[in-house]
């Protein structure tokens, strides 16, 4: 399976495959015919370079906005459900949080790469001298959608929910193993206590829980809670944000309006409608029809080829956006062919990556080598992926002692030929054309490397009970990632650290920054993490995908971001008209 | 032929319920654990709690030793009450309401523009017998056959209604978008009819290659017949002779055949329904199985079961219905 679903925007998740965004039901990619290395030079006009590599124009000086106009965004996938509570779900998520649902906490979406916190439902909060306890103080001008006032009840009730065993709330939960304790100390006020100090605690607890009214969900048992039958906030949420929910058509659409009763600035757009279009090709042809206003997923060879379709180009901002998620491959240290940091080394400088970038990806995939964001203090930009540099590679070999002693072509060290097998999701062509070039390379070099397609359900066990050799996979994050799921040796058994990397200072690293409550230094913690990393090479970093959107020129506002799209932003000229419906 | 007609239909309850268990089964042998399926919803490095799993095993029944849990399911379905679906919750009754009727609408069509055309078609090979129109026919026929049909449909949609070429439908639904709900009747039939016509097509374009087969078969065999020989010797018009009673006769194959098509109807197609975008009962089925969604699949299992013994009945029937030869029960012919 290409793709899985993603949860909130701090979390970090998993892909199987390598150049597509994470969703759940995301069509595959197909191959994508080699290209020339080189692209002609951009033009002249500034505008239509701008185009070409998917700039927006600057949100200053678009005039002043103006309320009215419906926007029609293709999602690619039916959410299961619209209580991301009980549904883990990349689409769910991305149009209820922050839109029709609000948490205490906000996430300032226009502070890249920072994304520093800012009030929401809570209007100002603090943090105990211990690092403890948080206080929210929370609006008292607040209405549910249903006219509703907004108080402490709600929270509590929200987070009861969450914490009910009886719920599907499991994601969620596992944030909060944390906590202590929580109350309401009067209307508008609520205290929570942890256990421990944690730099994450703002994040997925607080700004990635949606509040949900206390009169519908306070009632129900938390079997009710999980099912649509029983909970009506499943099909049709109920929040306190700038747009309300009107209608969900299954596999059709969901449709928002504006919610004229909201705290703060009201959104400009009377509608935002998701369009649900599940076909990767459709998307850019119903967009030229003028049936779609934001096309968010197209697939990379489309986007290169969009330059011949003028219809395209007058009528849309193409957007190329790198989000906080990369691919990579890992190599089992679990192993003892992959013990050794020069055997790690020499596989990397075996892979021709910025080839395969260039000529299969299309070049609009971006090298990292960083576990974080790849634009954030936490990554040192001074740290560049290992060269292509098969002559090197084998120098490495063979200071490691493989050598090929029975002149098979296949090197060996104590008798044990150095043969492994590379694990990949069944379901992805990008994923099969890399393992066949590494294949080749490796082949080359006297490594024998076997292609092992395994379908997505037996893939992930694998990874947990570490029956690999080597495998790849994408981690998808927000803003700020807490690395002990993934580098520290005691997620080794239960988290995400399927290639049992153990390093002592690494693990000390990754603790001091989970305690370190200081941006500038957590930071700087982390960037050693990020050279240690680089150092040892248990993963071969391979490129952070591009986020491919197709966006009509009467909307003005919009600025890409990692916190998808801030629609309640958005506007459309007033003289524009919508795109006229499909002729009869 | 009533006794017959109680025996079939008391007959028909072992064979259901051996089909719904077989299914079943094949559910729990495919080894995906639903309940981790759906709380991981693939993998994000999260721990789900163990009392998390266990609380969803038993509120899906998955608690249980599997005959409990196959009883509880059948036990539902028999008790019409079909319950609600693993993934979202929502009354499986409901969900399949909405994806039926745009599945039997299309493939009702189909189904009726293939035998339109298979007859005639079947009709005019036959008499025509290794002439060149008739391998014209066979060649044509199965050229048509041996095209997949997701090939067929994407051209039909970047040809006929991309843009890039010809404008004339519409890109994906089975309805407008927009206003739909506001239009008369007339113009939801018509703005129905325009946009099922591709997604028709690529259903239809090669549906009739098989029974334009059996029809010429049919009839080679009829025309060879000593009644059609004696009318022919009487000297009846070879109109009348071929389309009244060499005709009817041949007909036998393929009335069977629908029947047989019974549950073709609701079953839809996967391919066309995701080219054209329209939600029908092939996406839903699919959808269920990767899950996998126990009380959805059981229910969809049982609903295509039962159709297709009341289809193998019906076809049974209209055996002796088209040919007076035929008759069940104790009577003599």
């Amino acid at each position: 399976m290409a793709a899985r679903r993603a949860a909130g925007a701090a979390l970090l998740l998993l892909c199987a495959g390598l150049d597509a965004a994470c969703t759940r039901g995301k069509a595959e990619e197909p191959p994508p015919p080699p290209q020339p290395a080189a692209r002609p030079a951009p033009a002249v006009d500034p505008e239509l370079a701008a185009w070409r590599a998917g700039r927006l124009p600057p949100l200053e000086g678009q005039g002043t906005p103006v309320p009215g106009g419906e926007v029609v965004v293709q999602m690619y996938a039916d959410p299961p459900s619209l209580n991301t509570i009980v549904d883990n779900d990349w689409w769910g998520s991305r149009i209820t949080h922050h839109l029709v649902y609000q948490a205490l906490v906000g996430i300032d979406a226009y502070d890249d790469p920072r994304y520093r916190f800012q009030p929401e439902l809570a209007e100002s909060w603090t943090l105990s001298e211990d690092k403890l306890t948080y206080t929210f103080h929370l609006r008292k001008d607040v209405r549910f959608h249903d006219g509703q006032p907004f108080g402490a009840k709600d929270v509590i009730a929200t987070y009861e929910k969450v914490l009910d065993e009886t719920t599907k709330a499991a994601h969620l939960r596992s944030h909060l193993e944390e906590l202590e304790s929580f109350r309401a100390i009067d209307e508008h006020t609520v205290e929570f206590v942890w256990k421990k100090p944690y730099f994450m605690a703002l994040d997925d607890p607080f700004a990635q829980v949606p509040i949900q009214p206390a009169h519908v969900i306070a009632k129900l048992t938390g079997a009710e809670y999980n099912q649509a039958a029983t909970n009506p906030l499943n099909r049709a949420p109920v929040g306190t944000g700038p747009f309300a929910f009107v209608e969900w058509k299954t596999d059709q659409r969901v449709v928002y309006r504006r919610n004229e009763d909201y705290w703060g600035r009201k959104a400009y757009l009377d509608r935002l409608v998701f369009r649900i279009v599940k076909d990767p090709t459709v998307g850019p042809l119903l967009a030229e029809k003028g049936e779609l206003d934001v096309v968010t997923s197209t697939l990379s060879e489309a986007w290169v080829k969009m330059e011949e379709r003028p219809a395209l180009r007058e009528n849309f901002h193409r957007s190329l956006f790198h989000d906080a998620t990369y691919n990579w491959i890992g190599w089992n240290l679990a192993r003892p062919t992959f013990q050794d940091r020069r055997v790690r080394l020499a596989l990397t400088m075996l892979i021709d990556r910025e080839r395969f970038r260039k000529s299969v990806l299309h070049d609009l995939v971006l090298p990292t080598t960083c576990h974080f964001y790849y634009r954030s203090a936490a990554c040192d930009p001074a740290v560049v992926q290992p060269p292509y540099d098969p002559v090197a590679a084998v120098k490495l070999l063979e200071e490691a002692g493989w050598r090929d002693t029975d002149g098979d072509g296949v090197r060996e060290r104590d008798g044990v030929r150095f043969a492994f097998s590379f694990m990949i999701s069944a379901s992805s062509v990008t994923t099969e054309r890399l393992a066949t070039l590494m294949k080749e390379s490796f082949a080359r070099a006297g490594i024998e490397m076997s292609i092992q397609k395994v379908e997505w359900a037996a893939f992930s066990k694998r990874l947990r009970e570490h029956e690999f050799d080597a495998c790849t996979l994408a981690w998808g994050a927000g803003p700020r990632v807490d690395p002990a799921q993934v580098w520290h040796s005691s997620s080794t058994e239960g988290g995400s650290n399927f290639i049992s990397f153990s390093n002592p200072e690494a693990d000390a690293l990754i603790e001091a920054g989970r305690v370190e409550f200081d941006e500038e230094r957590r930071d700087a913690i982390f960037r050693k993490l990020q050279h240690l990393l680089h150092e040892e090479q248990p993963y071969t970093w391979l490129w952070v995908p591009a986020r491919r959107t197709l966006i009509h020129r009467r909307i003005h506002g919009v600025k890409a971001n990692l916190a998808f799209w801030q629609f309640a932003d958005w506007w459309v000229e007033p003289q524009a008209e919508p795109p006229a419906p499909a002729q009869e | 032929m009533w006794q017959y007609l109680l025996r079939r239909l008391l007959l028909m309850i072992p064979t259901f319920l051996g089909i719904t268990l077989v299914c079943f089964l094949v559910l729990r042998l495919a080894n995906t654990d639903p309940v981790v399926a759906d709380l991981e919803a693939g993998l994000q490095g999260q721990q789900i709690s163990q009392e998390a799993i266990e609380h969803l095993r038993r509120i899906y029944d998955l608690d249980k030793p599997w005959y409990v849990q196959y009883a509880r399911l059948v036990g539902r379905l028999l008790s019409l009450d079909l319950g609600t679906t693993w993934k979202d919750g929502r009354p499986i009754a409901e969900v399949i309401g909405e994806a039926l009727p745009i599945t039997v609408l299309l493939s009702v069509l189909s189904l009726a523009i293939a035998y339109l055309i298979a007859i005639p078609l079947g009709v005019f090979s036959a008499t025509r017998q290794y002439t060149r129109k008739d391998q014209a026919v066979t060649v044509g026929v199965f050229m048509l056959y041996s095209l997949p049909r997701f090939w067929v449909g994407t051209l039909l949609l970047v040809f006929l209604a991309s843009g890039h070429y010809l404008d004339w439908f519409p890109l994906q639904g089975w309805h407008s978008f927009r206003g739909f709900e506001e239009m008369g009747f007339l113009q939801k039939v018509g703005d129905v009819a325009w946009h099922i016509t591709l997604p028709l097509l690529a259903l239809t374009f090669n549906a009739f290659a098989a029974l334009s087969r059996y029809m010429r078969s049919g009839m080679l065999e009829a025309i060879r017949q000593d009644y059609v020989r004696t009318a022919r010797a009487k000297g009846v018009p070879e109109r009348v002779v071929i389309w009244r009673h060499a005709l009817r006769n041949s007909l036998i194959p393929i009335i069977t055949l629908m029947g047989l098509y019974l549950p073709y109807l609701i079953g839809g197609s996967v391919i066309v329904e995701t080219i054209f975008g329209i939600r029908g009962m092939g996406g839903l089925t699919l959808e269920a199985i990767r899950m996998p969604d126990y009380p959805l699949v059981i229910t969809l299992v049982a609903f295509t079961s039962l159709l297709t013994m009341v289809g193998i009945l019906l076809s049974d029937i209209l055996y002796a219905v088209v040919d007076p030869r035929i008759t069940y029960g104790g009577e003599s012919p």
